[in-house]
């Protein structure tokens, strides 16, 4: 046995002699003359260092760094121009070395490194997770309001080394657990609908008893069976007590009959801040007491037409406690009491005498949204009990015993933990739930308090991936898989048909796992990847957190341009992910997705209709491609002024795949000075000419400079101001010229391969939860090689990320 | 217990606050009802044995994890161990009476009708004088209180410019005067927040202000060029030595972080300790 062991290390040295000898003959004299210079024992420009290669003790650590060299000498980024270039033979001889012993390094390291660390559900998984597991709606019920944030490392908050359990969160935990089992489990009969109506012919005394907690009097009025809004107000109109709200979560139906009257009117729109020239809308909103601020929403708004009227039909989920108003959206703007004050006087002499003269006078002259009749029903369900419940507790006796109690559990921690379970595994939650309903024979309460202790399992918290005794495998399980999956296309657990696919151990077939893969995709579940996955790569989620002035930027908030530039960039993703098209149109492309507030924001004129569209972009539109969308280039400013560090900062870092190294911590930032007319290029400059900032900021700011066409909300302008034209052109450290935002554009355009690396390093991290190493180059390196067969689709880059090695071991 | 305003941003992840005025009293003054009560006891003793269960489960998965996994896990392990502890603590907190408190402060007085505007910035002066009252009944030994920044509009005569637009002042001269404004508004609040204190008594009978520290300051010292050097901080209270402004160079035998300045706070509190982050002294010498 030792003998057999020797031999193998006598071998192993000896490669690694080889390996040594080649390195000091080819690779050090080509640092030495080329690199040392300035990252060596005199200067460590960027913090680097390659005079000591060879005592680095870390394999690992040395292989990353080599992999860094070759990298740059790829790129042809280093050494800088204006330093001594090596000969393209040298080059060639020094490449070829580094990929050789780097692909060597890969395959020896391959087993200690690339593993995932345990990742805990964060908090837009847990949330989905929970969603799916029982079948709840999840739009005004969230438990996860108060988690504290996730943290994000290597770019992404699903990566299992930076999600931290803390005490706090595992509070949040078990009251979020008590929340869920108390939404999910709901055995007993169907609960009784209400049924509330106004107006119409029904006469308030032949209405049930509830029409007296009607709310109208206060701000609108009863006449006659009918309610008014004069203008618009922030309570609006509703039929339920607003303390109680509706008395169970359900399906809802809203009707409403009303009638535009007088939209034009004897008053002047600026008098009454209205725009008379719009007709009229309702607006519907929900609010919950209990939940405060957070949980007003609007859920439907209705255009009203004059002098007719309509009937309306709302159905939406209603959340135990919720009510409903409806409103006159774009009524007269400010309080009634400014338009009897201001307005009124104006008109009438006689309302400067309002005891003689009601201010009910401007009832009946001005502009009306009359509701003749308002009604609430329900609540409905598709069935009962729900399917949540049922599928956990199917066909409940009349008196559920321990052994119904005891498979119920186990049933909902197969669902939970993702996999099978089983009795012996479940048996300290099924003592705890048992000894619950021993002592206070309440068996619903027993199996609430089961579930609870389930929902804070760590195989719940956390995707755990377990090694089984004896074997050495890294192979991921089919269980395992289908989480990776699901997590990975959802944000949320397998469902149905994947876990089906686990359980009888078909996934990780090649066929199956393609057929999963195109599923997954075009379920509307996939929405999840779009939001997440865009919201850190191109960080869509900073998006607001540096919003702009809103004195002088009104439409922006006005028109929602926020919401919609949001929008714009996922749907473009989304659709380019749908259709299987290729990635090199999110660097440009001739089409975009725009309603007509941000139409009107980018300067396109003559849009199909007001709602979001694709819309072709003319080849001056300066739109199309991430470049020229709204919420990056606004996400990348800071509300006050444009940041064209910040942008070229952005460019390198999520389309090249180069992120600048942050700046030596002794440099002083620059101080603007906006007196006179210094522009931000010759402020930038100013800062260049110090030499340690030039070295990475003529990476960074040409790219910047070329993108100053935009303003900080993304809006095209062609000069700062009368007399200052906006000077966008630069050259980039390769000698290019650039001008402008489509310099910048056919310089990406001529580097397919650059960002589809890029891209598929992101994708990589988001898919498997972890930062990624070395060793996953060859992966990576492949699926690069084999895009362009695939004419760039997504979709292709998405299966083929799927199908990848790393996917598939532990 | 922790009085502040929320932050804005999506990822911040600091302790969870509250800019409530009302909600803080409530919290601080407000004693539950006892049903309320039963029902969290109930609660905090079904967590417990929750947790017994969940630690028994998570010790079992431990042995089937590679190391890396385990380290995580044991992350899981020592919040179960604190959030029992706390659990426990709760309990106890549960059957000790609140301090009572006038609601004056949120209410307005019953002698004149002075309004109390409960609306950012307004209701700043409300937040401070609960936290006068919060200490002086000894509610809680340490609050943090922050101002809520933005690109608010603050509703005062000149101002025609968001906050953070402000900030960027660029040296104009009018930005810089409406910046003024502002922070003016901020110093004359601390200013009445720091004559409160002098003016309450203690428990012990003397000035609160002579048992309290209070730090403030600005996470910038020049945000038109977003600095974070030679920050603006004002020390107050504790006893200790005030009245005098103290430069500090960057680099140098006078060059200080500001963590120097929190090594003589905690000790002066009574907490032994000669180090805190990037900390090289302290700054005794000076304060005390």
């Amino acid at each position: 046995m030792s003998r057999l062991l020797l031999c193998l290390l006598i071998v192993a040295c000896a490669e690694s002699v080889h390996a040594q000898r080649r390195h000091r003959d080819i690779l050090q004299p080509f640092l030495k003359s080329y690199c040392v210079k300035c990252h060596g024992a005199e200067h460590q420009k960027a913090d680097r260092r390659f005079d000591r290669l060879s005592v680095l003790k870390n394999d690992v650590e040395k292989a990353e760094v080599l992999q860094e060299i070759l990298d740059q000498l790829n790129l042809a980024a280093m050494p800088p121009e204006d330093e001594t270039q090596p000969s393209a033979a040298e080059l060639k001889r020094v490449v070829v070395l580094l990929t050789s012993s780097l692909a060597k390094a890969r395959e020896e390291t391959r087993q200690n490194v690339g593993k995932v660390v345990l990742r805990r559900l964060n908090r837009v998984e847990y949330r989905n997770t929970i969603r799916d597991l029982f079948q709840l709606k999840m739009v005004d019920f969230d438990p996860t309001t108060t988690f504290p944030a996730d943290d994000s490392t290597a770019g992404f908050d699903n990566v299992g080394e930076g999600l931290v359990t803390s005490d706090y969160l595992l509070r949040n935990y078990l009251e979020a657990a008590r929340k869920v089992a108390d939404k999910a489990i709901l055995p007993g009969a169907q609960p009784q609908m209400i049924h509330y109506h106004t107006g119409g012919k029904a006469t308030p005394k032949s209405a049930p008893k509830d029409l007296d907690s009607i709310n109208a009097d206060k701000v609108g009025r009863r006449e006659a069976g009918r309610m008014f809004i004069k203008y618009r107000q922030p309570l609006g109109l509703t039929l339920l007590d607003k303390k109680r709200g509706v008395p169970v979560d359900g399906e809802y139906v809203i009707r409403f009959t009303a009638q535009a009257v007088r939209r034009k009117s004897r008053y002047k729109d600026e008098d009454l801040r209205y725009n008379s020239n719009e007709p009229m809308r309702l607006s519907i909103s929900i609010d919950s007491r209990e939940l405060g601020a957070s949980a007003h929403r609007i859920i439907g708004e209705y255009e009203i037409p004059d002098n007719e009227v309509i009937e309306v039909e709302h159905h939406v989920w209603l959340e135990k406690g919720f009510t409903f108003h409806v409103h006159w959206a774009n009524g007269p703007n400010g309080s009634f009491k400014r338009i009897l004050r201001k307005v009124l006087p104006k008109y009438n002499q006689d309302a400067l005498f309002p005891i003689r003269n009601p201010p009910e006078m401007y009832v009946g002259s001005g502009p009306e949204l009359h509701v003749h009749t308002l009604g609430i029903e329900g609540p409905f369900y598709e069935t009962w009990p729900p399917p949540g419940f049922a599928r956990f507790f199917p066909n409940p006796p009349e008196k559920p015993d321990a052994n119904y109690l005891d498979e119920s559990l186990v049933r909902v921690a197969s669902a939970a933990f993702r996999r099978p379970v089983s009795h012996k595994e479940m048996e300290p939650y099924i003592a705890l739930a048992r000894a619950y309903l021993a002592k206070h024979g309440d068996f619903w309460a027993a199996a609430k308090y089961g579930v609870r202790a389930i929902l804070a399992s760590p195989n719940f918290l956390y995707l755990a991936e377990t090694t089984s005794a004896g074997s050495n495998s890294r192979k991921v399980s089919d269980h395992e898989l289908s989480s990776r999956l699901s997590y990975f296309l959802w944000s949320s657990m397998p469902d149905d048909e994947l876990r089906t696919v686990a359980d009888n151990g078909s996934l990780s077939e090649p066929k199956v796992l393609r057929k999963q893969v195109e599923r997954m995709l075009s379920d509307p579940k996939s929405s999840a990847f779009t939001e997440n996955f865009t919201g850190q790569w191109l960080g869509l989620r900073k998006l607001g957190e540096m919003p702009p002035d809103p004195e002088k930027n009104q439409a922006y908030y006005e028109d929602k341009l926020e919401d919609a530039m949001r929008q714009e960039t996922q749907l473009v993703f989304a659709y380019v992910l749908r259709e299987n098209r290729s990635i090199m149109e999110f660097v440009h492309s001739n089409y975009t997705f725009l309603n007509s507030a941000l139409a009107r924001h980018y300067g396109i004129a003559d849009i199909a209709h007001e709602g979001f569209q694709k819309v072709s972009l003319k080849p001056k539109s300066n739109r199309g491609g991430l470049l020229g969308h709204g919420s990056i280039l606004t996400a990348t400013s800071n509300g006050v002024e444009t940041q064209p560090v910040a942008r070229g900062i952005w460019v390198l870092e999520n389309l090249l795949g180069t992120p600048p190294n942050p700046p030596p911590p002794d440099i002083d930032p620059i101080e603007p000075d906006t007196r006179g007319v210094a522009t931000i290029r010759q402020l930038m400059e100013k800062h260049r000419k110090n030499p340690t900032c030039y070295e990475c900021h003529r990476k960074i700011d040409p790219i910047g400079l070329s993108l100053e066409n935009y303003d900080y909300v993304g809006a095209w302008r062609d000069r700062y101001s009368k007399k200052l034209r906006i000077d966008s052109s630069g050259k980039l450290p390769d000698g290019t010229v650039i001008l402008g935002p489509s310099g910048i554009k056919s310089f990406l355009l001529g580097r397919p391969e650059q960002f589809t690396q890029c891209l598929t390093e992101k994708l990589f991290v988001y898919a498997l939860g972890r930062r990624l190493s070395f060793a996953d180059r060859d992966d990576i390196d492949q699926i690069v090689t084999v895009m362009p067969q695939h004419n760039y689709g997504f979709g292709a880059l998405i299966q083929q990320i799927a199908a990848s090695e790393a996917f598939h071991i532990k | 217990m922790v009085v502040a305003f929320r932050g804005h941003g999506r990822e911040s992840n600091c302790q969870p606050t509250d800019g409530d005025p009302a909600r803080v009293f409530t919290k601080l003054f407000v004693s539950d009802n006892p049903k309320l009560k039963q029902q969290t006891r109930q609660f905090l003793d079904e967590d417990a044995s929750i947790l017994d269960v969940v630690r028994k489960d998570a010790q079992r998965l431990n042995k089937r994890l590679a190391k890396a996994d385990r380290d995580k896990l044991d992350q899981f392990l020592t919040a179960i161990r604190e959030v029992e502890q706390k659990l426990k603590r709760q309990k106890d907190w549960l059957d000790i009476a609140k301090p009572k408190a006038s609601d004056k402060a949120i209410r307005g007085g019953d002698d004149d009708d002075t309004i109390v505007d409960l609306a950012y910035p307004y209701n700043t002066s409300v937040m401070y004088d609960l936290m006068v009252l919060a200490l002086q009944t000894n509610s809680t030994n340490v609050i943090c209180f922050g101002h809520p920044g933005g690109n608010r509009l603050f509703p005062f005569e000149g101002i025609t410019l968001g906050y953070h637009s402000l900030t960027h002042h660029g040296k104009r001269p009018d930005l810089l005067q409406q910046l003024t404004i502002i922070e003016t508004f901020y110093a004359e609040q601390f200013s009445r927040f720091l004559t409160k204190l002098k003016e309450t008594p203690d428990a012990m009978g003397q000035s609160l202000l002579e048992s309290t520290i209070v730090l403030f300051g600005s996470g910038m010292g020049n945000a038109s060029s977003h600095s974070s050097r030679n920050l603006p901080i004002m020390i107050a209270g504790g006893g200790l030595r005030g009245g005098s402004h103290h430069r500090f160079e960057r680099h140098g035998r006078d060059g200080r972080p500001l963590a120097d300045l929190f090594v003589t706070i905690l000790q002066r509190l009574g907490i032994e300790q000669d180090a805190f982050s990037t900390s090289t002294s302290n700054l005794n010498h000076l304060l005390t």
